[in-house]
């Protein structure tokens, strides 16, 4: 539902619940529309969704999503404030079965706000190459361009100082993340993060680098289609070819006898390198 | 051998595209009446700019009637609009790479391009024949009829400009379907992949039906009857449940 809409009706539904003194109601709306938020920060985090049915909590979700990233990055997503604020309330919600203080409510929907402004990249976005130099502002990068030549990229005796300065890169990006969450700046982090693991860990010096086509390995595979598509190309004409002569042959039927010829050997000759297509690549794909 | 497969396909794709650009000018038909002592009486070809050319002078009584009767009208307009996507094509395989390619969504334009240059050469050597030779009796693709009563040879015959046309078919093809399935297969799996992930977002969310809600208390506030806190508990009581034990 769009924004606007939602808080649109929102207000509504917030009005009217005062008129009818119906806070339960208010308070429900609250924690389903947190709950739904923080959900989707962590899905789009790459975090698993919320297992409601077996009663995980919403603070113990918030949890689960910050162990993950202080794990990795040292970065916290939820401010420790923020939890402690959703489990005091969350524990007298379930406790008191929706019966909640009024001001609690009104702090439900203020997290709720909070979360919203609060901007996660989506992490299942591919990361084009593009952003990828823009995430990189120092000039060692350019190095990892994947335009370089092979003879540099292979180039190990840079190594320690990359890592040295994806490290120093790394620990300013952690204290802006601490001070505030921003989406652009954690991006940027998680790169230097797989970046600084791929140099890490390769011991023949490559530097992986996802952006263009050429470097996917599906596309890779795929180029041996497109001598299936020359084969196809050829059918294509010889079947036609034929099937014009036929046409012709239907007009004029008196010159079947130097006609039939070519009808002969286009389809015998598209025929023949039909079968060897489907022998070579569609079998081979199936 | 794999990358350099569609660096072969890509660079023969672009020999495709000039020979199509040159076909354009050279014969496309040609009807030839010989006697029998093999002296050319009649020659008539066809050019898709120029239409019938004759090498005989306008005095040649019997060259004029054997001039082939039903013209060939293949639109000038298309000739020209042929031209240019050539070379509106060749520009794309020269500097839109498709290795290079970052955000495949820039490039389908280029792709149809390249299919609409490619249908266009079909058109030349599939549907031309079929559309104007066939029915006008100019017999495809060679054909040599003795006439007695006459006493000449009927050579019937495609010219140079058909047969480059289907050269640059066979080598503009694999390229064009390549550039084209390839588009389309990274931005369906770039779109499923945002489909699923907004799918899986969708389905782990709980339902709040704001409207229903809001309807649920201006009804009760219309009918200005004071709700006593059993029926606001009943009224709550299935959607808290809902949110508690996670039921949809």
């Amino acid at each position: 539902m769009n924004t606007q809409i939602l808080d649109m009706k929102l207000k509504n539904l917030i009005q009217v619940c005062k008129e009818t003194k119906n806070y339960k109601k208010l308070a429900v709306v609250s924690f389903i529309l947190t709950g739904n938020r923080i959900n989707e920060i962590g899905i789009y985090l790459g975090v698993r969704p919320r297992n409601r049915q077996s009663g995980e909590r919403l603070c113990e979700y918030m949890e689960v999503i910050n162990d993950i990233f202080e794990r990795n990055l040292q970065v916290p997503i939820f401010q420790k404030g923020m939890i402690e604020a959703v489990r005091e309330r969350e524990i007298l919600f379930m406790k008191n079965k929706g019966e909640i203080p009024f001001d609690y409510i009104k702090t439900m929907f203020s997290l709720y706000y909070e979360l919203r402004k609060l901007e996660v990249p989506n992490l299942h976005k591919t990361l084009t190459q593009d952003e990828l130099e823009e995430a990189s502002h120092f000039g060692t990068f350019s190095f990892f361009s994947p335009k370089t030549k092979r003879k540099e990229r292979n180039n190990t005796g840079l190594k320690p100082l990359i890592l040295q300065k994806i490290r120093e890169r790394e620990m300013v990006l952690k204290k802006n993340l601490q001070h505030q969450l921003d989406e652009h700046t954690f991006e940027t982090a998680l790169h230097l993060l797989s970046l600084k693991h791929s140099i890490a860990n390769d011991k023949k010096g490559r530097i992986r680098v996802h952006g263009a086509l050429k470097d996917n390995i599906v596309y890779q595979k795929s180029m041996v289609a497109i001598f299936g598509y020359f084969i196809l190309g050829v059918i294509i004409l010889l079947l036609s070819l034929g099937i014009i002569i036929l046409v012709e042959l239907s007009l004029v039927p008196m010159h079947s006898g130097d006609l039939s010829f070519w009808v002969l050997i286009f389809f015998l000759g598209g025929v023949f390198l039909l079968y060897f297509y489907i022998k070579q690549f569609r079998t081979q794909r199936g | 051998m794999r990358k350099k497969a569609t660096y072969i396909f890509r660079t023969l794709s672009l020999v495709g595209l000039i020979l199509a650009f040159f076909s354009v000018f050279l014969e496309w038909y040609s009807f030839q009446v010989y006697d029998f002592n093999n002296h050319i009486i009649a020659s008539w070809s066809y050019y898709l700019f120029s239409e019938w050319q004759t090498p005989f002078s306008t005095t040649s009584a019997f060259n004029e009637a054997m001039k082939p009767s039903t013209a060939i009208t293949i639109p000038l307009i298309l000739n020209i609009v042929f031209i240019a996507a050539i070379i509106a094509s060749g520009y794309v395989l020269l500097v839109k790479n498709i290795d290079q390619a970052e955000n495949l969504r820039k490039y389908t334009k280029f792709a149809y391009l390249n299919i609409f240059v490619m249908l266009l050469v079909a058109y030349y050597i599939i549907i031309c024949p079929l559309l104007y030779l066939a029915p006008s009796k100019l017999y495809f693709p060679l054909l040599s009829i003795r006439n007695y009563e006459e006493q000449g040879i009927y050579c019937y015959s495609i010219g140079l400009g058909y047969l480059v046309q289907l050269f640059s078919f066979l080598l503009i093809f694999p390229y064009t379907v390549f550039y084209y399935k390839t588009i389309l297969t990274f931005i369906h799996e770039e779109q499923s992949h945002e489909k699923l992930l907004q799918a899986t977002i969708i389905n782990s969310q709980e339902p709040v039906h704001l409207d229903r809600y809001i309807a649920e208390e201006e009804l009760k506030r219309g009918e200005r009857t004071e709700t006593t806190q059993d029926e606001q508990e009943k009224a709550i009581n299935p959607i808290l449940t809902t949110f508690i034990e996670g039921k949809k």
